[in-house]
């Protein structure tokens, strides 16, 4: 289990890191959502060894590692963009950590590369590969010689938007397949979603928010929080207890119904002909999946909805809503966990 | 504090070279000029400075590098068009073949102009031998290849398509070249241009061999003054005023050479197919190669000529001390002396010129951390601004008396060498160290790799390449260094371009026949070394 305690990094005075404490159990995946600048990545770095703390410790089964140097922590560190050696194969960079270990082994090679899917590879040069292969072969490399722990710094986001889904979906399977410890920095609630099972949020260098990613999801700490996890909008005072009314009146209600934020997914109201809200449709816009509509909702405002996509709602028109409770989340309110 | 003490341990080697080696005998030769008996006396600095023949070598120096540095750049723009954007057969060869006047050595050119230019040479009826207009001629003959390497590799990289904007809107190729291409070039030839004039101002054997006593820049000046006239105040003044000059035209250029030129936009382009509108290009190109090829030829022809008609007597000769014993030793001795010693000095240039690179390329973590290398990195790049002979007038009366006294060690002369191939080492290696990527290394060390091991997976497979070049470079440098041997070496063990200089200030027919023949053997050697180092294609070297 990889444990932090009060971890803080500083660049010249400049703090980037700022007293985070976090855990991660073995075997789980830990993604570090937060904004570009927040101090996600120096956090990542401090941990494979690469900036020194200002303070706090860092430690691995009990075992603190923060005197030890990058390649005695036995942790590997999968780089954005790969940073694939060029000059070596494909079978040369994925043997890389074997051979400084001294049991080169063509075998396990293969093993690997057929895990990430790049079976006869093996003698590519890493120029003549595609963006999301140079990723697999990076992966590779660093699962290798099995990790205690493997960091991962926005492995996805160097990649076009299917290939990242495709590879995302991969990703998991594949850590857990190897029964993998990882810890993963995005920016990308998106790919957080896929491929982790413990979130935590960084805003300014401090962790505002963290926990199983389902907990975090359904309860984000503050409005900010709520956007960056892919909330659409998020509600307050007389609007937002409107749409937890509406709520109420189905099945399932998401909580007490006290005065509160309330954030709201884009696909949280749907439109259904007996639905408890009504609205005047502001405009359409038809997807591949669904039609999507921005509703002026009476009592609450405008607000994001989806109807079927063969239905023809055009602006002017009133429409019925009923709120789907798994797409909204209650902001801050029930945060007092012991 | 592990960075600052692996900073302090890879510092200390070159500091203690750079200051043993360098700051120390500039200090003692700037001290001599201006202490004089014991008290501090700059009256004499500045007698000496006002003296009307230092104005007369002053202004001698500035309008000869001035002029020459003129006609390099009118000749080798066309060149460099020739070479480096058209699709001439042969281009490659002729550009390796351009590069070996840069490292020839410099009274090797010497005695070539003088067989050019002289009585019975193929030019003698122009009556240039041992007029201004012949020292000229060898600086341009030296200089013109910087030119075509340096502004043919930003041309060859230029990108085509903003010229051809403008010619889709309308401008002609005369006005595609004023108001586009020019303007896209000049950072790349006002650097070459700094460069060259540095070059020009600095150089020593040349001018030595062509001016004799008569026309002196600074540089030759601080030899005469030196070695005839024994007025070491004198010679300690003028290198100071060197000193001052070469620093201030180093500062000029850096700040030239940091105009954006990098964010010009680049892409190879492919040569082009050569039009009717090429012929002027073509026809300058056609002189500039002749301008280098006579010379040489002309050297290598009278080589094999004696009275007698055509034969090796010359070469034979070599084994020998020359007539009226021109000589203390053969020059086949002198031959393996300078070869020895370029081995030394190459060694130590390149291990001090690789700590230099390694230590001012590593990324600095830290703000502080920043400026201690800064301040590294000046430090290294001081022995660029000082002129050879100012180094070997330091070493000659600093080294000879505690703490380092080397008066009589065999490592003199190496080390002089050393330091004057340094500058050529550290930048050569420079850029191709600050071009890899920091995270290569950090992922090795993430896979487990030891940083000496990191530096063998990520560096070396990088480095290798130019640093055979850079040993190349300065091997080619050593062979022929001049300057500062010329103060150093003992007349007992010369090395090859000092035998050559005293054979041409000997009479006798033999002594010249002798003094050509080997420069062919020297020019063929630092030839051959600089086309295996061209092989290597590393792109920096040469654009120094």
């Amino acid at each position: 289990m990889l444990t932090l305690s009060d971890v803080s990094v500083d660049y010249d005075g400049l703090v980037a890191v700022d007293g985070v404490s976090l855990e991660v159990p073995d075997g789980s995946i830990l993604a570090v959502l937060g904004p570009s600048g927040c101090g996600k990545s120096s956090l990542l770095r401090a941990i494979a060894g690469l900036e020194p703390l200002t303070s706090g410790s860092i430690s691995f089964d009990g075992r603190a590692v923060d005197r030890l140097a990058t390649h005695k922590r036995g942790f590997a560190l999968m780089f954005q963009d790969g940073q694939l050696f060029a000059h070596m194969t494909v079978a040369g960079n994925v043997g890389y950590a074997l051979r400084l270990r001294r049991r080169p082994s063509a075998e396990r090679v293969a093993e690997l590369l057929s895990l990430v899917g790049l079976e006869g590879y093996a003698d590519r040069l890493p120029t003549t590969l595609s963006g999301g292969e140079r990723q697999r072969v990076a992966l590779a490399r660093a699962l290798a010689v099995e990790p205690r722990l493997l960091l991962l710094d926005e492995p996805l986001s160097a990649l076009d938007a299917g290939l990242r889904e495709r590879l995302a979906v991969d990703l998991r399977t594949i850590l857990h397949a190897a029964g993998t410890t990882g810890l993963m920095v995005t920016h990308d609630h998106d790919e957080a979603f896929q491929v982790a099972d413990q979130l935590a949020v960084m805003k300014g260098g401090r962790v505002v928010q963290s926990g199983p990613i389902d907990e975090v999801w359904s309860a984000p700490v503050d409005e900010e929080t709520a956007l960056f996890l892919g909330y659409a909008r998020v509600l307050s005072g007389s609007a937002a207890a409107t749409v937890l009314a509406a709520v109420a009146a189905g099945a399932t209600s998401p909580g007490p119904t006290s005065a509160g934020s309330l954030a709201v997914r884009r696909s949280a109201l749907v439109v259904e002909d007996d639905g408890p809200l009504v609205g005047t449709v502001e405009s359409a816009r038809a997807t591949p999946e669904v039609l999507r509509l921005v509703v002026d909702v009476r009592d609450v405002g405008l607000l994001d909805a989806v109807a079927a996509r063969d239905s023809h709602w055009g602006p002017g028109e009133n429409v019925r809503l009923s709120v789907d409770a798994a797409r909204i989340a209650r902001v801050g309110a029930d945060l007092t966990r012991p | 504090m592990r960075r600052w003490l692996t900073l302090a341990l890879l510092a200390a080697g070159p500091v203690l070279v750079v200051g043993l080696f360098f700051v120390l005998p500039v200090t003692g030769m700037v001290a001599r000029g201006f202490w004089s008996e014991g008290s501090f006396d700059p009256r004499g600095v500045l007698e000496v400075l006002m003296r009307p023949r230092v104005a007369r070598v002053a202004w001698f120096t500035v309008w000869t590098a001035g002029a020459a540095t003129a006609i390099s750049v009118l000749l080798g723009l066309p060149a460099a068009f020739v070479l480096h954007r058209l699709a001439l057969p042969g281009r490659r060869m002729i550009r390796a073949a351009l590069l070996v006047p840069f490292v020839l050595p410099t009274v090797v050119v010497g005695v070539a102009f003088r067989l050019l230019l002289g009585e019975a040479g193929p030019l003698g009826f122009l009556g240039l031998d041992g007029t201004p207009v012949a020292i000229v001629a060898g600086l341009v003959f030296f200089n013109v290849a910087v030119v075509i390497r340096a502004v043919g590799a930003a041309w060859e990289s230029l990108d085509v398509r903003p010229a051809e904007a403008a010619a889709a809107l309308g401008a002609s190729p005369a006005q595609v070249w004023w108001t586009v291409t020019l303007p896209a070039l000049r950072p790349a030839i006002v650097s070459a241009a700094s460069i060259v004039f540095l070059f020009c101002a600095t150089a020593f054997g040349i001018v030595l061999t062509l001016g004799g006593v008569r026309y002196a820049t600074v540089e030759t000046e601080i030899y005469l003054l030196t070695t005839t006239l024994f007025d070491l105040q004198a010679a300690a003044a003028l290198s100071v005023l060197q000193l001052v000059v070469v620093v201030g035209l180093l500062g000029l250029a850096a700040r030239l050479r940091a105009t954006p030129d990098a964010t010009a936009a680049r892409s190879a382009a492919r040569p082009r197919r050569i039009r009717p509108g090429d012929v002027p290009a073509l026809v300058f190109t056609a002189v500039v190669l002749g301008v280098v090829a006579a010379p040489i030829l002309t050297l290598v022809v009278g080589s094999f000529r004696t009275d007698a008609g055509w034969s090796l007597a010359n070469y034979r000769a070599l084994a020998g001390v020359g007539s009226n014993d021109a000589l203390l030793v053969p020059v086949t001795e002198a031959l393996l002396t300078s070869v020895r010693t370029a081995v030394d000095a190459t060694c130590m240039a390149l291990l001090t010129g690789l700590a230099v690179a390694v230590l001012v390329t590593r990324r600095s973590r830290t703000r502080s951390e920043r400026r201690v290398r800064g301040v590294l990195d000046g430090f290294f790049m001081l022995p660029l601004g000082v002129s050879a002979v100012t180094l070997g007038f330091g070493f000659l009366i600093t080294l000879d008396r505690p703490p380092v006294d080397l008066r009589d060690s065999a490592l003199l002369v190496p080390i002089a060498q050393a330091l004057v191939a340094l500058p050529l080492v550290v930048r050569t290696l420079v850029p191709v160290l600050a071009g890899i990527d920091d995270r290569q290394r950090q992922a090795a060390a993430c896979l487990g790799a030891s940083p000496w091991r990191a530096l063998l997976t990520v560096d070396l497979p990088v480095v290798w390449k130019p640093l055979l070049a850079a040993s190349g470079f300065a091997f080619a440098a050593s062979l022929g260094e001049f300057g500062a041997t010329s103060f150093l070496a003992r007349d007992d063990n010369p090395t090859v371009p000092v035998v050559i200089f005293r054979l041409i200030g000997h009479p006798g027919e033999l002594n010249f026949g002798m003094a050509l023949a080997a420069s062919v053997v020297l020019a063929s050697t630092t030839a051959v070394v600089m086309l295996a180092v061209e092989r290597l294609r590393v792109p920096s070297v040469g654009a120094v």
